[in-house]
């Protein structure tokens, strides 16, 4: 009797625990389904995760007065007041954007507006580089998320993508990991990060001290451009609120993987440069070590669709002709061709419509910078052009050159042909130059004239021994002002000039070839 | 007066001290019946023995020992009685018993994980967070683990070592975490509301190496005394020194059409922000590379 009930309590144990046990796999099942179930995303866990904590960088490219005022003299600007140390001021001015970590995470990409002013235009990449590089190591900053900075050395610049090569020594940075391509589509959610001022409590703020955080916005992808080959050329993300200040922002998708970098904003949709084209970048800048220029044809233009017919009549295209075009709205108006230049040279002139590119139908301005960087600097292309007077369109063979500003390149082309808008006469001499007020030349100790800003390397100003910093006060005995003297048409003459300077103080006299 | 009958009698004769203390209809029936009177004789001769004894004096411990025998004895009939109640053909079935070590074993196996669960948790830094998590208020976990080593330092970096987190989420205090935190909050990523994100993403230390640093400066671990303070500072955010010439400078801008005025130099500006206000003698001698090739 004992025997049997000893065995009927053994049994019943063994139901208990296996019972006990199917509960407890229940229970566990149940705890990792929650986070699923409750986000309802349909994202993976393990991909929240990720969402939760981009590693978005913040870029702190700090420029100097000189190179402040070199971006000022591309948008027209001339100085009004200058406080005589602002020149030697380390830092005059902060632009700010993100940064990706790439490679082995001692690189970052980023696209730094002002980045031209850390390139020497068109000098040999690798001397100006390192000549930058040691000059300047301390005005780029790369920051982590918990505010650690990081003193960063600048690579070079990608021409055709805009984006700046960052190199961080001694630190490996976090990686972010790569959107699944092929799963991308229009309509999808995006997340566009970028660094912008955060707002502090009254009272707690330090002067001098400016507060950042990464702000988001979030969009949706509104167009996938592809290439032939099935390659993602260019993504569109449309926001309802957009500023020129997420220019440079990481694009990322609901699962925090970073899909490319904004290069561009218009209204309520930015342009995102594809990762993949991002690291293509960065390999062209790896392999020179140094920056990469983009083609350069040496013409400007503008959209057909954006055109008016009142534009195209007064290039010569007559009436009726122009309406259709503009009506048809696809191609590239050349407005201005200067000489000397790769187009110039392929025999286009002003008021030529491209038509197609090496056989392809052009749209627009974007369509043509593609095609363009496609086809790389030094490159033969086959343009398809409609002229006016014209009944067939026809077809020119370009050489590109290559440069890193092309709009500084064209400057100087349309300053050495003594175009009329030229507000730099220096600038054919290699040398760029800003007008001064009377009261900021005073404070250089200069009586008025133009300050250098830059100077080409290897061009005629350098030769002529001109520096950055450097007041024109005079041309061959007579002053520059601002309501004087102008010398463009004198420069473009070839004979031998002397420039009448002030440096440190001190006036000096040299020669301009 | 009604008769006594034998039962009550002897009950009462057990009860009593002496037979003089008898009722009297006990005494009566004694009188009347052989066995009880039988049974009284014998429990006052028992009385007056006892009685005749010297009085014994008890061990000083008596007490003691009492306690703890009775206690002894309660637990063995305790253990007895239950014993008996699960045994086969007991006071209780092998139903019954089955489901008490059931119940018993569930509740065991559950407490059991919830501790160790607990205990895991309780073994990270203070401060550290899995990847995937992000400290702010309870809610229901989903935690996943970080499986690459440079994000789970950022994470923590970012989410807690240094200033803590604040939570929009929840719409209440935010938390605090470091040092002077009194237990740091989970929230795992799926509840944050985008407000959150942004704030989330933002937090940073306060504490910053010189900006004049041109050499690389191994990263500091982070302090845990450096705690976001929500009451004085709304926004979590990274610090960054500034510096500007002592004066502003500004510029003249002149368009092709004459007209003419001065604008000051912005000292910071983020993204693709122009360095000085954008107008139309901007744009009129500005380079517009997006129409140059």
């Amino acid at each position: 009797m004992l025997h049997v009930n000893l065995q009927r309590t053994v049994l019943a144990l063994a139901l208990l625990i296996t019972a006990c046990t199917g509960v407890l796999r229940a229970q566990d099942g149940n705890r990792q389904q929650t986070p699923n179930a409750s986000s309802g995303s349909g994202i993976p866990a393990s991909e929240q995760g990720v969402q939760s904590a981009p590693q978005v960088l913040t870029v702190v490219h700090r420029l100097n007065g000189l190179k402040v005022l070199r971006v000022m003299r591309r948008s027209g600007a001339q100085v009004a007041e200058l406080d005589k140390d602002f020149i030697r001021a380390p830092v005059s001015h902060t632009t700010i954007t993100a940064g990706l970590a790439l490679g082995d995470g001692h690189l970052v990409v980023a696209r730094l507006e002002q980045a031209e002013v850390e390139v020497d235009a068109d000098a040999a990449p690798a001397v100006s580089m390192e000549r930058v590089s040691e000059a300047d190591s301390t005005n780029l900053l790369v920051v982590g998320r918990n505010g650690q900075q990081f003193a960063a050395r600048y690579v070079g610049l990608d021409g055709s993508t805009g984006l700046s090569f960052l190199q961080v020594d001694g630190l490996t940075l976090p990686l972010m990991r790569d959107a699944a391509e092929e799963r991308l589509q229009v309509g999808q959610r995006v997340r566009l990060c970028a660094p912008e001022p955060a707002s502090r409590a009254e009272g707690t703020a330090t002067a001098g001290t400016l507060y950042l955080r990464v702000g988001e916005v979030e969009g949706e992808i509104a167009l996938i451009a592809r290439t032939p080959s099935g390659k993602i050329a260019r993504i569109n993300v449309r926001a309802s609120h957009l500023s020129r200040a997420i220019v440079g922002g990481l694009a990322l998708d609901e699962a925090g993987d970073i899909i490319g970098i904004v290069e561009s904003n218009r209204g309520k949709e930015a342009r995102i440069i594809p990762l993949a084209a991002v690291r293509l970048a960065a390999e062209r800048v790896m392999a020179r070590r140094g920056s990469v220029p983009r083609p350069w044809l040496g013409a400007r233009g503008r959209e057909l669709s954006a055109s008016t017919i009142a534009q195209l009549t007064s290039v010569g295209w007559k009436r009726a002709k122009a309406a259709q075009l503009v009506s048809k709205g696809q191609g590239i108006l050349l407005t201005s061709v200067d000489p000397a230049t790769p187009a110039a040279v392929a025999g286009l002139r002003a008021g030529d419509i491209i038509e197609r590119v090496d056989g392809r139908e052009l749209k627009g301005a974007q369509d043509f910078s593609l095609m363009l960087d496609e086809a790389g600097g030094r490159a033969t292309i086959r343009l398809m052009v409609l002229r006016p007077n014209r009944a067939a369109p026809l077809a020119f063979t370009v050489k590109l050159e290559e440069t890193l500003t092309p709009a500084a390149r064209t400057q100087m082309a349309e300053a050495s042909a003594g175009h009329a808008q030229v507000a730099d006469p220096f600038i054919s001499r290699g040398a760029e130059t800003i007008m001064l007020s009377q009261k900021a030349a005073a404070n250089l100790g200069a009586q008025g004239g133009r300050l250098v800003v830059f100077v080409q390397p290897q061009s005629a100003a350098s030769r002529a021994g001109l520096r950055a910093g450097d007041v024109i006060e005079s041309l061959d005995g007579r002053a520059l002002s601002e309501t004087g003297l102008r010398p463009t048409i004198i420069l473009n003459s070839p004979a031998q000039r002397t420039l009448g300077i002030v440096r440190d103080g001190q006036r000096l006299k040299i020669s301009l070839p | 007066m009604e008769a006594m009958n034998c039962k009550a009698c002897r009950i009462e004769i057990e009860e009593s001290e002496t037979s003089r203390s008898l009722s009297v209809e006990a005494r009566h029936h004694t009188e009347t019946c052989l066995p009880c009177r039988a049974l009284r004789d014998e429990h006052l001769a028992l009385t007056q023995l006892v009685g005749s004894l010297e009085p014994v004096a008890a061990p000083s411990d008596f007490d003691l020992r009492l306690r703890a025998r009775l206690a002894a004895t309660a637990g063995r009939d305790q253990r007895r009685s239950a014993w008996l109640r699960l045994a086969p053909g007991g006071v209780f079935s092998l139903a019954g018993g089955a489901a008490i070590c059931l119940l018993l074993l569930m509740l065991a196996a559950v407490v059991y994980r919830q501790v160790s669960l607990t205990g895991s948790e309780n073994m990270r830094p203070t401060g550290v967070v899995s990847k995937g998590e992000l400290k702010t208020d309870g809610s229901q976990a989903g935690s996943k683990d970080a499986t690459q080593t440079p994000n789970r330092t950022e994470d923590y970096l970012a989410t807690g070592g240094a200033t803590g987190v604040r939570n929009h989420a929840s719409g209440g205090s935010p938390a605090v975490g470091g040092a002077t935190s009194s237990s740091p909050r989970v929230l795992r990523s799926g509840a944050l509301s985008a407000a959150a994100k942004r704030d989330v993403v933002a937090s940073g230390a306060e504490k910053i190496i010189s900006s004049d640093s041109a050499v690389y400066n191994p990263p500091p671990l982070i302090t845990p005394t450096a705690v976001y303070n929500p009451a004085v500072d709304p926004v979590p955010s990274i610090a960054l020194p500034v510096r500007s010439s002592a004066q502003p400078m500004a510029f003249f801008l002149k368009g092709w059409g004459g007209a003419s005025r001065t604008v000051p130099l912005k000292l910071v500006t983020f993204g693709s922000e122009m360095l000085i206000e954008q107008s139309e003698e901007t744009r009129a001698g500005a380079l517009d590379a997006s129409d140059i090739w």
